[in-house]
């Protein structure tokens, strides 16, 4: 072998070696904000009657754009991206709820608005208001508004130059992402995804079903104790886990479980009950059940108590409960 | 005596023709691809006090497949918009280019009032990478 085509080899070694050389890293395809900080917030009427407040939206991706009805170029392209966006997104469309925001108060009555982005969708939610209301949200999101009148074509003849990003806010109701004017639709919905994969995993879907107390008389001179029973159901994609619990007609819950101890029951208190995500624990008669201590009055049939259960990740969530 | 300086010349040749074809064809760094701009601590302060803000230059150019993520950090105490892009203190925006292209967004910052990304098409295998090499080769040199 030659010394050149020894050299040859070598050339040939390293352009492989770079080749296989990782290239970037995972995560959002468009614009991504690190670390993500809470969007500004704001309130404006929306174009369907009601007001819009941006933190009233929590547990939605929000997809923020802001433009005009006048627009003759970029505002449809970026509204019919976003109608592709959410036809993309199939199922999963309904947690995403795209809200676009008027550059031009003076043109953009509410009912002008609401038929101009129901044409594109007729989820679309248009924004506006007075220019004193909207201008602090402009310059919250570091949107630039440049007013062009458009000679020889009266007074209502202007473009508004305006910067065309999308932003988007995620279920807890921070800014994540600006992806430019032009960022391309499959990436849009990758991010979308991202972002609605992650409110997924944080989210708990707690439902308590066919919750009910046996029946206590009132035990003069002592405390008197009733059991509550409910099965709960998991919806979510997160483990949660049951803390405690309140009664109306009680002054204190504990969480208890019966056990069974080669023929004796024991009854123990528990510091919670673990739910995994889709799964379901029934509380019932020799397993778990709530302890309801120090009754206020004897529970009969045709009575409700009201039950209060405190979960990690969903809070407390009420149940109605029959005295049986 | 003829022998030894034919093969030195040869030898010359050989690696001359290999350094170029090593330039037009082996593939281009990719350890980071990042093009990080970053406003340093107390940067407010000091354009309060008249110091000019220099932090990004107009045009911003950026090759895909080479360099072509762009990052701006804010490492002062407080809030920075650069261009369309608003960042609190200590926060950084990231943002990846994957089509070629010329963008332009308003920006108070710069005397021409606005903000120019230039996102060049990645040198091709061939003339265009070798020309990729000459053109970025004279900073490192200057670097050393």
């Amino acid at each position: 072998m030659r010394g050149g085509q020894r050299l040859a080899v070598w050339v040939f070694a390293l352009t492989w070696a770079a080749l296989v050389a990782p290239a970037g890293g995972a995560g959002f395809r468009s614009g991504a904000f690190e670390p993500a900080r809470q969007a500004p917030d704001f309130a404006l009427s929306a174009s369907d009657g009601t007001e819009f407040r941006l933190s009233g939206t929590r547990g939605k991706v929000i997809l923020l754009a802001f433009g005009y009805t006048n627009c003759p170029d970029v505002c449809p392209t970026v509204l019919a991206e976003l109608a592709q966006v959410r036809a993309r997104l199939g199922r999963d469309a309904g947690r995403v709820q795209v809200t676009y925001v008027s550059v031009d108060p003076e043109r953009d009555t509410a009912a002008r608005l609401r038929a101009y982005v129901q044409l594109f969708d007729t989820t679309f939610v248009g924004l506006t208001g007075s220019a004193a209301q909207l201008e602090p949200v402009w310059k919250a999101y570091g949107i630039s508004i440049v007013r062009r009148e458009i000679p020889g074509r009266g007074p209502q003849a202007y473009a508004v130059h305006h910067t065309a990003s999308v932003y988007m806010v995620d279920t807890d109701g921070r800014l994540r992402v600006m992806a430019p004017f032009g960022t391309p639709v499959d990436d849009l919905v990758h991010d979308v995804r991202v972002l609605l994969a992650a409110g997924s995993a944080q989210e708990s879907s707690i439902r308590l079903d066919g919750a009910w107390v046996r029946r206590a008389p009132a035990m003069p001179d002592t405390e008197s104790n009733a059991a509550a029973y409910v099965t709960i159901v998991n919806g979510g994609r997160a483990t949660d886990t049951l803390l405690s619990a309140t009664a109306d007609v009680a002054t204190s819950v504990e969480i208890h479980e019966t056990r069974n101890m080669s023929g004796m029951m024991m009854m123990e208190r528990v510091p919670r009950i673990v739910v995994p995500p889709a799964a379901r624990v029934e509380l019932k008669p020799g397993g778990y059940h709530l302890m309801l201590i120090g009754l206020k009055h004897a529970l009969g049939p045709g009575q409700t108590v009201t039950l209060t259960l405190v979960f990690e990740r969903a809070g407390p969530i009420i149940a109605r409960a029959a005295v049986r | 005596m003829r022998r030894p300086v034919a093969l030195g010349a040869t030898a010359v040749v050989v690696l001359a023709l290999a350094a170029a074809a090593w330039a037009a064809f082996a593939p281009l760094p990719t350890t980071s691809r990042e093009l990080t701009y970053l406003i340093p601590p107390g940067t407010a302060a000091r354009v309060k006090a008249g110091a000019p803000f220099t932090v990004l230059p107009s045009p911003v150019h950026l090759t895909l497949g080479v360099r072509d993520i762009l990052v701006l950090t804010n490492d002062d105490e407080v809030i920075h918009q650069l261009g369309p892009v608003i960042l609190g203190p200590r926060q950084t925006y990231r943002i990846p280019f994957r089509q070629p292209g010329r963008f332009q967004y308003a920006c108070s910052l710069h005397a021409s009032g606005s903000l120019t990304l230039v996102i060049e098409p990645a040198p091709t295998a061939g003339l265009a990478r070798l020309r990729w090499r000459l053109e970025h080769a004279r900073p490192l040199i200057s670097l050393r």
